[in-house]
């Protein structure tokens, strides 16, 4: 073996010392077998004298300092040691535990920033879609309203392809820094892991095509910008010619009340209001913007009457432009006559309710308000029970009379006066429960429970009606008022 | 011979080398063989252990066209010899006590 031959064995055989450490012991050899060369030997002659390499090599290893014999414990030890200390010290396992959640939530928030940015420029090139769709609906009829809804899918595109490129980028330079945490983290545990030092930081620079794709995107971009500025130009920049309001769909249809025992309403943006008439019909009118006529059914005595948008507002909205800021809202009436023998179910999702001056002649008619967002109210209305439900709006009930009366609501307050009822539920969670019942507070079962406000009322456990009132962050003021 | 001993005789036998003056790996090793039993695998873990603890210093010169690594003593090296003969002046008067049969 010669010199050469011998070094780099025991480089090999010496990797698992640091490279310091490997380096001097190689300087070292060298040294010494120039010197024997030195000292009338033969380059193979000198490497002999050393002995055997394997000896050799064992001998340094067992001889090294103990940082490079800690470096050679294995990893499963090295587990086996950390866990031993997180077993054996409490205040590892909340160091551990906090640890791992800052590493959980760090993939957690890289992975939703990267997905959701890439969702945004996915929904950007869907949008092309979309502006097409609306310029083959409008380029007959109305050229600016065509060419800006083209040019805002084309600028829509060239904004997803940039966005494509920057989040690809931003990406990987997250994933940089996660890989450059993670190392010093676990350069804490594992002193001997690679120096994070050593890992190329500042992703590498776009590649060509990349480079290119985000050049041709950037110019699909300022078309999309020239051409929605042509067409802006075209209308002379009254923005209401480009963006024609929705269609409106208006309408009344007359009933005899003969006919009808319960009426359902459904709309998703509508207000329904419920008003007395004089001339003892059931009149039905709404105005609302939609493409689509709505639906009404006549069945078992039951109307049910429906705002239709699923499809056709998608359609509609094509035809008005995708890129078309109008939103439609708008009510639908129901005038009944005084006396009526009705259910109702009212049923919204972003409108008021409102109810006013009817009254019953069937004992057990029932009344449903729904909504999520907007206002409910009743005025001077007599029913069998009324159900009342909301999540974000308030409840207000005047001159109401029923047997039984539920009002539920999340951030909703409960106002109401000159109730007469038998049976009454209200529950909010952040909002007040106030006001006047008409009769003798003898005569009710009074429940009331609020976590965070006041109380005008003491609970009281005889009676033969009742009224229950519940709510997490309101006050609750009842009184009675006989008559 | 115990392993804690014969390294300590080891780094007195390495230091004394250096008393006459600044030597290298190969010189070392040819003025302690006699004496002790020493290879070149032990020698070099012993050389970094001194200059690690400053019994040591170190420094390159250039000899036929490659450089060779010269070790020298510094002071705290001399305080290790003395300590270490001091010791082994105590460990005399133990080894005597011990092969007299427990006289003085």
């Amino acid at each position: 073996m010669n010199k050469k031959q011998f070094l780099k064995a025991l480089n090999r055989r010496l990797r698992k010392l640091t490279n310091p450490e490997r380096a001097g012991y190689i300087d070292f050899y060298s040294e010494l077998i120039d010197d024997n060369i030195e000292n009338g030997k033969s380059e193979e002659e000198a490497v002999a004298m050393l002995g055997n390499i394997d000896d050799i090599a064992v001998r340094i290893l067992s001889e090294t300092t103990s940082d490079a014999a800690k470096s050679s414990l294995s990893m499963g030890t090295k587990t086996a040691i950390l866990i031993a200390l997180f077993l054996g010290s409490p205040i590892w396992v909340s160091l551990l535990a906090a640890l791992f959640a800052v590493v959980v939530s760090l993939l957690a928030a890289t992975a939703a920033i990267i997905v959701s940015l890439f969702a945004a420029s996915f929904a950007l090139a869907i949008a092309l879609i979309g502006g097409i769709v609306s310029f083959a609906f409008l380029v007959s009829s109305n050229m600016p309203a065509a060419l800006f809804q083209l040019g805002a899918g084309i600028l829509s595109l060239g904004l997803s392809v940039l966005l494509f490129f920057a989040t690809l980028a931003l990406s990987k330079l997250l994933i940089h820094l996660l890989k450059y945490i993670f190392i010093a983290l676990r350069k804490r545990f594992f002193s001997k892991v690679k120096s994070p030092a050593k890992i190329s930081h500042a992703p590498a620079a776009h590649s060509k095509t990349a480079k290119r794709a985000t050049i041709i995107a950037a110019i699909v971009a300022a078309i999309g910008i020239i051409i929605v500025f042509t067409s802006l130009a075209a209308a002379d920049f009254k923005i209401g010619s480009i963006m024609p309001a929705a269609k409106v769909i208006t309408g009344e249809k007359i009933y005899n009340p003969a006919e009808i025992e319960s009426i359902s309403i459904e709309s998703a943006t509508c207000d329904i209001n419920v008003v007395p008439c004089g001339d003892n019909q059931i009149h039905i009118s709404y105005e609302y913007r939609s493409s689509k006529e709505p639906i009404f059914e006549l069945s078992n005595k039951r109307l049910a009457f429906e705002t239709d948008y699923l499809f056709a507002d998608i359609i509609q909205r094509f035809k008005t432009g995708f890129f078309s800021w109008s939103s439609s809202d708008g009510f639908i009436t129901i005038h009944l006559p005084e006396t009526v023998y009705c259910d109702l179910e009212l049923n919204t999702t972003n409108g008021n309710i409102t109810l006013e001056g009817f009254a019953s002649s069937n004992k057990n008619s029932i009344i449903e308000c729904d909504t999520t967002n907007g206002d409910i109210s009743l005025t001077n209305i007599s029913a069998g029970s009324i159900e009342i439900d909301l999540t974000n709006g308030d409840i207000t009930l005047l001159n109401v009379s029923a047997e039984t009366l539920s009002a539920d609501g999340v951030n909703t307050d409960i106002l109401f006066d000159k109730l007469t009822v038998f049976d009454i539920s209200f529950d909010s969670t952040n909002g007040d429960i106030k006001g006047s019942i008409n009769g003798s507070i003898n005569d009710y079962k009074i429940s009331v429970d609020t976590t965070n406000g006041n109380t005008n009322i003491p609970g009281k456990k005889t009676g033969k009606y009742s009224v229950e009132a519940d709510t997490t962050n309101g006050d609750i003021a009842i009184s009675f008022t006989e008559s | 011979l115990d392993t804690q001993i014969k390294r300590g005789l080891l780094d007195a036998c390495v230091l004394a080398a250096l008393r006459s003056g600044d030597s290298y790996g190969y010189k070392i090793i040819q003025d302690v063989s006699p004496v002790v039993e020493i290879s070149e695998s032990t020698l070099y873990p012993i050389l970094k252990r001194l200059e690690a603890t400053g019994a040591l210093s170190s420094y390159s010169v250039e000899h036929n066209g490659r450089l060779r690594k010269y070790y020298s003593l510094t002071e705290q090296g001399q305080t290790r010899i003395n300590e270490f003969l001091h010791d082994f002046n105590q460990i005399l008067k133990i080894y005597n006590y011990v092969a007299k049969g427990g006289q003085q």
